[in-house]
């Protein structure tokens, strides 16, 4: 699910630094930390649309690694797939705790106080836009849109991650892109009459 | 939209996301004004995501010193020695405790993870040892079970398994452990 993002000039496995991190090797703890810290943060970026939040996850992922390392089995995936169940476990169990659904018609831009807007700040604007009708999505057609349009991943690797058939993840792509796009469009539409 | 217009939205969703699409979806495109509008959507949600993925995210350093102060309360710094007088010792106490007790002392109770059979499901979190779970006996397809990340061998792609399901406190399955097998014919 997740991918590397740290190059090595001598990369070792995952399997051995999983092995050498179990004995109490740091460096090796720390270059899978580097390896996939960008990965599982941007997930649960995307997923929590809140950066502290965000941060925290990441960090309860590598510190649930450091003492669960022995249920990583080499044999049935990468590390990052591993660590994507688990970050998709943590951000599930965050909202669960939190509710903190947005509704659609909150999920809209909020229209500024000025009609001159840059390009720039209304480029931010939409993007801030698109992170909160992102997080308005209900779960199952958000995590189809932050893995295969956010995160770039297959629907064949996206169906393994969120263990359901292809089609599925085609079908909730598309129920979730279809309402972006209308939220998306509905807040340009706003910008421009602004 | 014209009658069959949900059967082309598939493919112009797929064209957005830089997909090419079949010459008939390219010819109703050009008859068909609300599939064009619906196509202009969707490119256009396709660059904002795009930009989104591209934005800056934060150095990972930023957070690896809690990361690490964690591990090392979880893992001990390694001190080959150490370990070698640790193994001594626990090697020690396993002999003198087979010769000087000759009774049966009782397991601890397994977790039910380690119960025979069950197997954890690929990826997911394990319960952790104070999570009280329930089985729950059902009938699953093979190919659900595939789909998760089991491999299954067998030839009939409809069969149906029976079993034994681990479930958490949050509802969720942990583990399955198989019984029977049934074919679909």
């Amino acid at each position: 699910m997740f991918e590397r993002h740290m190059a090595e000039s001598e990369p070792r496995s995952d399997r051995d630094l999983v092995d050498r991190f179990r004995q109490g090797d740091r460096e090796a703890f720390a270059a899978l930390y580097h390896r996939y810290f960008l990965s599982v943060y941007r997930f649960a970026s995307y997923m929590t649309n809140d950066r502290p939040r965000a941060a925290e996850i990441t960090q309860d992922v590598f510190i649930w690694l450091a003492g669960h390392a022995a249920q990583f089995d080499a044999t049935r995936g990468d590390l990052g797939a591993f660590l994507g169940g688990v970050a998709r476990k943590f951000v599930h169990r965050q909202q669960r705790h939190d509710q903190r659904w947005l509704p659609l018609e909150e999920a809209a831009g909020r229209p500024g106080d000025s009609a001159d807007f840059a390009g720039a700040l209304e480029r931010q604007q939409e993007a801030a836009g698109l992170r909160k009708a992102i997080a308005a999505l209900p779960v199952r057609y958000r995590e189809a849109v932050v893995l295969c349009d956010l995160e770039g991943r297959s629907y064949e690797e996206a169906a393994a991650a969120l263990g359901c058939v292809v089609g599925t993840v085609r079908s909730r792509l598309f129920r979730a892109r279809a309402l972006l796009a209308r939220k998306f469009q509905g807040n340009r539409e706003r910008q421009k009459c602004l | 939209m014209l009658m069959n217009c949900r059967e082309y939205r598939n493919s112009l969703m797929e064209w957005a996301r830089g997909n090419p699409p079949a010459p008939e979806v390219v010819s109703h495109l050009e008859e068909c004004p609300p599939c064009a509008r619906f196509l202009d959507e969707q490119r256009a949600l396709s660059a904002a995501l795009a930009s989104l993925a591209a934005e800056p995210l934060p150095p990972a350093e930023q957070f690896q010193a809690r990361v690490m102060a964690e591990f090392g309360k979880v893992q001990p710094a390694r001190r080959p020695v150490l370990r070698w007088v640790l193994a001594g010792a626990l090697a020690a106490s396993v002999i003198l405790g087979a010769v000087w007790s000759n009774r049966s002392v009782p397991a601890p109770a397994p977790v039910a993870e380690e119960e025979p059979g069950f197997l954890p499901i690929p990826y997911t979190v394990p319960l952790s040892p104070q999570e009280r779970a329930t089985v729950w006996r059902m009938e699953i397809p093979v190919a659900r079970l595939r789909a998760v990340g089991y491999r299954v061998q067998v030839s009939d792609p409809g069969a149906v398994v029976e079993a034994d399901v681990l479930v958490g406190q949050d509802g969720r399955a942990h583990a399955i452990r198989p019984l029977t097998i049934s074919s679909s014919n």
